[in-house]
């Protein structure tokens, strides 16, 4: 019953041992062997049914390794060869740290109220137990030395201190006297590291702070520890800290809460030691894991199921800048514009006020005078042409000059336009085609080739800045369609002979401007000053907005997205820094301290080099060439709670199975996911990442609009907190043959102006009878409302009245809409908004229902089950008849779950009907529910088929669909 | 966010404002009280462990220090804590640890060596985001409670605690079962619906005939068998689950418009007592001071070809990975803020 295809979890352990990395996930253990410097997945083991892997160790004997794990009160030790399981150990308390003790079979395990075990593994039994003297919880352990005579265990009390004793020392006292205490911190420690090479300690604490102490823990001498550094740079707890030491520099390694991962650098004097930080990465999640191979590399295990790999050389090198040579700035003047060309060498082209084009070969750091443009003052726009050989120079006077550049630096004057009788304000190009914005509006396009054709004058709509920033050529339906981004914000759609726009989305980037526009298959990308890319399409004469995307926090001004390796990434400014930024994982690949956003600047992956203009300097930095290479082992998901889960889709093709799966967080997001499962493995793959809700979202409704053997059509709505509701459509594509397997276009909104604190908790849609759709919402205010969702447009119809309660979950059922709340009542109303009929199901919140019919007392019946904070599941008869719904029997299991019920799948079966229940005690359970007679009355009965326990903590939801099940709360899971 | 918008989200954060008390966990021991009348009038001896800041011992004040004929009032109430809290009319206060010997022994002295009548504990340790090392500790600390509790508590008492109903909870009923006569599982309406937080009310205390009150070794839970509390199986130790408190009252989870209908007229008020020195206070300060070691700054361009500049990845103050566990876990003022900067969310989180 019930076993795992595939889950995500919390990474909770990882360590490196010569060529391989394991990652404890829940109670699995993954390997990982280091190919080339990056791990590759091998296999996964379940070690633990109960415990969660908190540490990983390796040790060998008698020529023969072994991998000891540990979690919660459990321990196991496999070889490593094959995974035999050599030793699985169950205390009585909880075990923070285990330490094999040298050349014996043995080894020590520290609990966490501050006692020792010496424990035989090969014979399964406790030698001998002992106890410090200072007796109280601990929230971490460490020990230092292999040795059990001369071991030191350092405890991390609940009283913020480190308390160090020797568990191995004068056998015969059974309760230590402690060899140091160490106070200082102000919160607990949950981590310690130990570098006897350097004799420090160092501890990592709830008070956001790493200290570093001088002692000496191997002479087993009672001392005094003295606190050398105190290290504040985090902004949240300390999970882990660890020292890496390469070439004799002394780092430290620490990772947060707050997402941080900072390498520090210590310099050590006798007295004291200086510290600072070398790199601060980011990683968006609570970071929970980490392991070195004690050179160079390094994994950090997150929260939300990631894992990172990193070289600390790699993340420590500094950006190689080169300075230019200088040139007369008297004779040429200031430079203005720059642009990366690659000719026979990377060059930069570079337009000075003096209007001089001046170029500068890189390589051989010597400059060229390419151009003089005599007329042309200290305001030009330059744009160079995607093949590099063409430039075009715009000036105030409505002037282009085209140069033609030809390998040898020798340009050709190929044209002066007299465009406008004004400023120049922005030039482009797509391929061969140039656009060209004027004063008033004004764009021309024109085809530039061995001359130069006017294809089309095109005006832009009233705004305060009224020129084009990008634009590009759409061929749909035989007509030539260009779509331009403008400064104001907005896109539009032209059609070649028509001058003005057939579509526009008005200031649909913010006030800021667009900023680049690019074309992939059928989907257009569009970046923006807002922080945002978008995606469009176009059909017949229609710009379509797909979906928007945010990149990284901070990163407010997006310039360019770039795909590489099928992979997206974003070009843009955060603050005073050039970033480049995966959307894959969410990391900065690259970046540059070059002073914002409002300079002249380029980009080329081809040369790699990032060139910028500051203070009228010409600065070049080198990209390094590994700069899209990922450091991503294994993709994260949310941050935090996931409130709903559903599947989208599941379907099979060729020998592999696919289910596609969203899920609802706390974290504000909505992510799609493809699981492809063949017959050992499964693999996951972020497909959308909706990112549209500005509070968390609370529940998902799927509706299937249309499904064959190749594509389904879904309509999704998802609604959230501060009142808000959110419609998609989706088109999945079947064949693995397609690029795109997932397109999801966003259809509508809705936010309630009048009650932004508001938390819509669950959400039910049906297809209405007119074209349109309804759409039932459980408000945390104590009310229900019903939407009419037409086009594009989400319409309030009508809301129930105020129960006093917050509602919680609702349904749609046989033309009723069925919703719950923290009351424990059921209450099926109408559209309009009037009670049909209420009864009470739970003592307090109902957090889950299900329905499906069955046959009862020989007739058609609706059995409904609510799930209820008061750990109970109760199932209910009903009868529906001319609009009025009447209970016919019912039941109650009191406690089915140790905890409240959080998730319930409902399903007509051979023998009535099959109940699947899931509960914040992470227990899976399921149910038989049957009939029988009882004193000629028929009745109800609800019988424990079995129970799984699972590693996802928090359980909120379940969806099944045909023998599949997903369940969701900190991580999700996937279960046949 | 304005400084109202937490009394938008939470009425009893608002109701405890307005009427004094210093937490608003002291709603649901008035809660517990109105489903278990633990303040009857045989209740003359009180004692509340883990105290701080204060909120149950002030409801045992106003509940149970009637004043008698000849003008004193006559229950005693002591209350233990860790830390200093701020006086109380009416409660003896014991800066003490709840595992030591020494703390049960001078609780007992106050009561002139008679035995407790009920025993109360709202105490939550610090958490750490992890549910299962947070359930643990969460247990030990019941558990510890539990301890000082036998040595207190007179047969036939009541004992109520906080608890975290989480994976392993059965345990902690086996484990409280050996020492009540009736333990039940109470959820007070004013604690949150999608909060993992109850209280057991154990009534009726008759440890086992050899059981010694013993403070040397630590309670511990138990373990799962094979018979009587199974991992997966049917049969399972849970205590009977009571939701407490009217439901004509307020619904915690509920959002109220700030001018509540047929009360008062709204009116921005301070929390009673402000939170206590967070361990991250200092953290705190030296953030908003901007001196967090950031990463090295910029390096310096020296000459042309081979010079360095410094990559240079976020700053400081850029996004937090994480939000307050506040809706989960955290039931007293002084727990509100886990991470200091959750203010900073540009995104509102609703809770």
């Amino acid at each position: 019953m019930f076993s795992t295809l595939w889950q995500s979890v919390p990474v909770t352990a990882l360590h490196i041992n010569d060529e391989y990395l394991y990652t404890g996930q829940g109670g699995t253990l993954s390997v990982y062997k280091i190919c080339k410097g990056k791990p590759k997945y091998l296999e996964k083991r379940n070690v633990f049914n109960h415990a969660v892997i908190h540490g990983i160790k390796s040790f060998s004997l008698e020529e023969k390794q072994y991998i000891v794990l540990f979690g919660g009160k459990e321990m196991a030790i496999l070889t490593i060869q094959d995974f035999y399981l050599v030793c699985h150990y169950k205390s009585k308390d909880w075990i923070w740290d285990v330490q094999p003790i040298t050349k014996s079979t043995t080894l020590a395990i520290a609990l966490a109220h501050n006692s020792c075990i010496l424990f035989d593994w090969k014979k399964n039994e406790e030698i001998c137990a002992f106890h410090c003297s200072i007796k109280c919880i601990l929230y971490s352990a460490h020990f230092i030395g292999w040795n059990w005579e001369d071991l030191v265990l350092c405890a991390g009390t609940v009283f913020n201190q480190v308390v160090a004793w020797m568990p191995g020392k004068n056998k015969d006292v059974e309760q230590k006297i402690p060899l140091m205490l160490i106070p200082g911190h102000d919160g607990v420690i949950f981590d310690m590291h130990y570098n006897n090479q350097l004799q420090i300690l160092l501890t990592a604490s709830d008070d956001r702070s790493i200290r570093v102490w001088k002692c000496s823990m191997s002479n087993g001498n009672e001392q005094q520890a003295k606190c050398a550094c105190v290290m504040y740079g985090h902004e949240a707890r300390i999970w882990k800290v660890e020292t890496l030491i390469v070439d004799g520099l002394v780092y430290v390694i620490s990772i947060s809460e707050d997402g941080l991962c900072i390498t520090w650098l210590l310099s050590m004097n006798k007295e004291d030691i200086q510290f600072k930080v070398v790199k601060k990465l980011n990683l968006h999640s609570n970071l929970l894991s980490y392991a070195s191979d004690g050179k160079d590399r390094f994994a950090v295990g997150c929260n939300n199921g990631a894992i990172y790999w990193y070289s600390l050389s790699e993340i420590t090198s500094s950006n190689q800048c080169l300075e230019a040579a200088p040139f007369s700035k008297d004779q040429h003047g200031t430079p203005k514009i720059i642009k990366l060309l690659s000719l026979k060498a990377p060059s930069v082209l570079l337009y000075t006020d003096k209007g001089y084009v001046l170029c500068y070969d890189i390589l051989l750091a010597k400059w060229k005078v390419v151009h003089h443009l005599s007329d042309y003052g200290s305001y030009a726009v330059m744009s160079v042409a995607p093949d590099g050989t063409l430039i075009a120079v715009g000036n105030t006077k409505g002037n282009v000059t085209i140069l033609y550049l030809e390998k040898e630096l020798n340009t050709t004057t190929l044209a002066k336009l007299e465009s406008f009788s004004g400023k120049i304000q922005n030039i482009s190009w797509y391929q061969k085609e140039m656009f060209v914005s004027g004063p008033s509006g004004q764009l021309n396009w024109y085809h530039v080739d061995t001359d130069v054709i006017l294809v089309s004058k095109f005006v832009l709509p009233q705004a305060k800045h009224r020129w084009h920033m990008d634009a590009l050529i759409v061929n749909s339906e035989s007509q030539d369609h260009v779509i331009c981004g403008d400064r104001r914000g907005s896109i539009h759609l032209f059609v070649n002979g028509q001058s003005v726009p057939v579509c526009t989305i008005h200031g649909v980037h913010g006030k800021h401007g667009v900023t680049s526009l690019d074309k992939h298959g059928n989907i257009i990308i569009s970046t923006g000053r807002d922080g945002y890319w978008r995606q469009f399409c176009v059909n017949t004469s229609k710009i379509e907005m797909l979906t928007q995307h945010r990149a990284a926090q901070g990163m407010e001004w997006l310039e360019n997205i770039k795909l590489e390796n099928f992979r997206l990434y974003v070009y843009g400014f955060r603050g005073n820094k050039f970033v480049v930024w995966s959307k894959f994982s969410g990391n900065e690949m690259f970046s540059v301290t070059c002073g914002g956003c409002h300079r002249s600047w380029d980009f080329s992956t081809e040369l790699s080099k990032f060139v910028f203009l500051k203070a009228s300097q010409l600065n070049i930095v080198e990209v390094p060439e590994n700069v899209f290479e990922e450091s991503l082992v294994e993709v994260g998901f949310h941050n935090h709670q996931i409130n709903c889960v559903r599947f989208l889709a599941s379907y099979a093709h060729d020998d592999c199975h696919v289910d596609i799966i969203a899920t609802a967080s706390e974290d504000t997001k909505v992510i799609i996911t493809k699981l492809l499962h063949n017959k050992d493995v499964c693999k996951a793959e972020v497909l959308h990442v909706i990112d549209d809700h500005c509070s968390n979202v609370r529940s998902i409704r799927v509706l299937t609009s249309s499904e064959t053997d190749i594509t389904k059509e879904i309509l999704m709505v998802t609604v959230g907190g501060r009142a808000t509701i959110n419609v998609y459509n989706i088109q999945i594509q079947k064949l693995a043959s397609n690029k795109v397997p997932c397109l999801v276009k966003h259809v509508a909104t809705y936010k309630s102006g009048a009650s932004p604190d508001m938390r819509f908790m669950d959400v039910a849609a049906w297809k209405s009878d007119n074209d349109g759709h309804m759409v039932a919402v459980a408000c945390s205010d104590g009310k229900m409302r019903w939407f009419r969702l037409n086009d594009n447009t989400i319409t309030l119809l009508s809301e129930s009245r105020d129960t006093g309660h917050c509602y919680l979950v609702t349904s749609r059922i046989n033309d009723h809409t069925l919703a719950a709340g923290t009351d424990g009542f059921v209450r099926i109303m109408t559209s309009e908004g009037s009670e049909v009929s209420r009864f009470r199901t739970n003592q307090s919140g109902v957090n889950a229902i299900a329905f499906c019919h069955m046959t009862f007392q020989g007739a058609r019946h609706g059995c409904l089950a609510t799930g209820g904070d008061d750990n109970s599941i109760r199932l209910t008869m009903l009868k529906f008849e001319r609009g009025a719904v009447e209970e016919v029997s019912h039941c109650t299991v009191e406690d089915a779950h140790a905890t409240q019920v959080t998730g319930l799948h409902l399903a007509e079966s051979e023998f009535g009907a099959q109940l699947v229940s899931t509960s914040i005690d992470q227990r899976v359970t399921l149910w038989r529910i049957s009939t029988f007679e009882d004193d000629d009355k028929t009745s109800l009965r609800c019988q424990h088929l079995g129970s799984k326990f699972t590693h996802i903590a928090d359980v909120s939801c379940i969806d099944v669909i045909r023998d599949r099940y997903v369940i969701s709360g900190r991580g999700f899971q996937v279960m046949t | 966010m304005g400084r109202s918008s937490k009394d938008k989200r939470d009425i009893y954060y608002r109701l405890a404002k307005e009427e004094g008390w210093r937490a608003r966990s002291a709603f649901k021991l008035l809660h517990l009280d109105e489903e278990f009348n633990l303040f009857n009038d045989g209740v003359k001896r009180v004692v509340d462990l883990c105290a701080a800041p204060g909120s149950w011992s002030q409801v045992l004040t106003r509940k149970l220090r009637r004043p008698t004929d000849n003008g004193k009032s006559d229950a005693k109430i002591v209350a233990v804590d860790l830390q200093a809290m701020a006086p109380l009319p009416g409660v003896i206060q014991i800066q003490g640890d709840i595992t030591k010997v020494s703390t049960a022994e001078s609780i007992i002295s106050h009561f002139e060596g008679e035995p407790a009548d009920l025993v109360v504990c709202d105490g939550a340790p610090d958490v750490t985001g992890l549910h299962d090392i947070d359930e643990y500790i969460q247990a030990q600390l019941l558990l510890a409670a539990l301890n000082i509790t036998t040595h207190v508590l007179k047969n036939g008492g009541t004992f109520v605690a906080k608890i975290f109903r989480g994976k392993d909870v059965s345990l902690l009923y086996a484990q409280l079962r050996l020492f009540f006569d009736k333990v039940t599982c109470a959820k007070p309406r004013s604690s949150r619906n999608s909060s993992i937080e109850a209280f057991v009310v154990c009534e009726g205390y008759d440890p086992p005939e050899d059981y010694i009150p013993n403070m040397s070794n630590p309670l511990l839970d138990m373990d799962y068998d094979l018979y009587s509390n199974q991992l997966e199986g049917p049969n399972r130790v849970i205590a009977p689950f009571l939701a407490c408190g009217d439901l004509s009252g307020y619904d915690s989870d509920k959002t109220y418009p700030l001018q509540l209908e047929g009360g008062k007229e709204y009116k921005y008020l301070p929390p009673t007592q402000g939170p206590i020195n967070p361990p991250y206070k200092h953290a705190c300060e030296l953030k908003s001071a901007s001196q967090l070691a950031k990463e090295d700054g910029l390096g310096h361009v020296v000459a042309a070809s081979s010079s360095q500049i410094s990559t240079n990845v976020v700053s400081t103050c850029s996004e937090p990975a994480v939000l307050s566990d506040e809706d989960r876990l955290s039931t007293q003022i002084n727990t509100v803020s886990i991470t200091p900067q959750s203010n900073d969310f540009s995104k509102t989180n609703d809770v």
